[in-house]
This record gives structure tokens, sequence and C-alpha cells, in this order.
């Protein structure tokens, strides 16, 4: 019975010895998660800010781009020395057909005249 | 200093275009065929010169010259000066589709105007020519922004502020083109007078 008893209590004391250490390695842990929390929320807001920071950025960016593309915009719709040579070839063609209209129609006045 | 298009209402553009028309049917009668060189050089002057920018303050206005070519073909100035426009809309985007008729009233009256007083009042000796030259050239374009002023004056009461605008906005141009017309006649008086009118040719 002492042997069985003896027995009993060393379980006893091992049991106890196991949920001992259990309890001690849970503590540190909750702690190191309540820690991680904690760095996990600040950063968090780091990590907002930083997007903020780069949205705005990116907004002037844009801002920028916009005002390029209205100023090539504008450059584009200037007339430039290809109208300028259409145009004079246009009026020099248009006043050579009239020229040659109205010698055609010259001679063939003085032609009936002389006919 | 073109109109463009949607400023002026439909009575007014398509009256316009008729008159236009009418008269560009005139001066067409009225030019012989040995002006046309003449007239195709001096229409693709009038063509380039909406290109040369007069800075004024922030902005800039541009030449016309609508004197200049009413003094130096007559009759014809309105054909020339319709042409230019037409093709100046075309191709430049200067001015609207529409609106072409209303232009050509607007530039091609005072280039007549021009030309009939330049033959009234030229006299004989360089001096009353260039004197002459010069007023008809600021005439011209003095009759060109009057007769602006009258038509944005139909499109509404929006626009009538926008008149005395664009009235203000072309002194200096008045006064340079004065100077080229000027300096044109000067130079065509000594060079090859037959340019300057018809009553030259015939001497």
């Amino acid at each position: 019975m002492n042997t069985e008893l003896k027995i009993l209590f060393m379980i006893r004391r091992v049991v106890g010895l196991v949920v001992l250490v259990l309890a001690l390695s849970f503590v540190p842990a909750e702690m190191a998660t309540a820690g991680e929390d904690a760095t996990a929320v600040s950063d968090c807001a780091a990590v907002g800010q930083q997007m903020v920071e780069a949205n705005s950025r990116l907004a002037a960016d844009l801002r920028q781009i916009k005002r390029e593309i209205a100023a090539l915009r504008q450059e584009v719709a200037e007339p430039g020395v290809k109208d300028v040579i259409t145009g004079i070839g246009y009026i020099f063609g248009l006043c050579g057909v009239a020229f040659f209209v109205a010698a055609r129609n010259k001679a063939k006045d003085s032609g009936e005249g002389t006919a | 200093m073109h109109i463009s298009d949607g400023v002026l209402p439909a009575a007014v553009s398509i009256g316009s275009f008729l008159a236009s028309g009418a008269l560009a049917a005139i001066g067409i009668k009225m030019t012989r065929p040995e002006d046309l060189p003449k007239v195709a050089v001096v229409t693709a002057a009038f063509f380039v010169a909406a290109l040369v920018h007069v800075p004024l303050g922030p902005t800039s206005v541009h030449l016309l010259l609508p004197g200049l070519v009413g003094l130096l073909l007559g009759p014809a100035a309105f054909v020339s000066i319709g042409l230019g426009l037409t093709l100046q809309s075309l191709l430049f985007q200067f001015g609207g589709l529409t609106a072409i008729g209303a232009n050509s009233l607007m530039m091609g009256l005072p280039a007549l105007l021009a030309g009939l007083v330049f033959r009234l009042v030229r006299g004989k000796s360089l001096v009353s020519h260039v004197v002459a030259g010069a007023l008809c050239g600021s005439l011209g374009t003095a009759c060109a922004a009057i007769l602006l002023a009258g038509l944005l004056a139909t499109g509404g009461e929006s626009f009538a502020g926008m008149a005395k605008l664009a009235l203000a906005a072309h002194l200096p141009v008045f006064f340079i083109e004065g100077i080229i017309s000027g300096f044109t006649v000067s130079f065509l008086y000594r060079v090859k007078p037959e340019m300057l009118g018809r009553q030259r040719e015939h001497r």
C-alpha cells in the first residue's frame, strides 16, 4: 500500500509539474501575442499613412500628365507647314483652272470671230 | 478675328452666304484673265498672313490684310478673300464652316471699300501713294473690326461685350497694317507700278 501511495503521489507530482510547465509556457505566449497585436495595430496605421501619401503623389503626377496632354493637344492643332503648302497649292490650282477656262473661251471667241 | 461656328443666328449666317455668293459672282465677272496671276499671289499672301502673330500682352492677334488685298485687287478682292477664308477655315480651322459667309462679308466689304478709296485718293506721286496705301490698309482693318462687332452683336447680348473687346484688341493691328500697306505700296510703286491698279496698266 505504501508503494501504491508513493506511486500515486509521484504521479500527482508529475502531473502538477506538467500543468505548471504548460501554464508557464502559455503566459509568455499570451504576452507575446499581445505585443504582436500592439505592433500589428501600429503597423496598420503606418501602412495606411504611407498609402495616403502615395495616393497624393500619384494624384499630383496625374495632374501633371493632364496638363501636358492639354498642351500637346494645342500644339498638334496648330497649323503647320503642310497646311500652308496645301492652301497655296489649292489657290494656284484654282486660279490656274480659271485662267485655262478664260483662255479657252477667248480662243473660242477669236476662233469664231475669224471663222 | 474669324467668327466660329455657333455664334451667329441661322438667319444671319444664311443671309451672309447669299450676299457673299452674289458679290463673289460679280467679282468673278469683273476680273480680267490677265489679272489672275496677281489674284493668286495676293490670295496666297492673305492666306498666310493669318499665321503672323502680333503679341498683345498675354495673348496675340494676327494680321488680316483686307485693306492691302482690296487696294491691290479692286473688284476681285472679294473672291480672293472668300477663297482665302475658306481655305483657312478648312486647313487651319480658323473660323467655322457655317460662318464663312459672314467672315467673307466682314473682310470682303472693307477690302472693296479700301480699293475704292485707294483709287480715289491716291494721286500721282510716291508720297501720296504711300499715304493713301497706309490709310486704306488701316481703314480696311478698322472697318473689318467694326463689322465683326456688328456681327457679334447679332448673336445676342452675351456677345456685345466680346464685340467691344474685339475692337479694342485690334488697335495695334490697325497701326501695323497701315505701316505694312504703306511699305508694300512704296515698294510696288518703284518696282512694278503695274500691280498698283488697272489705270496704271493702261498707261
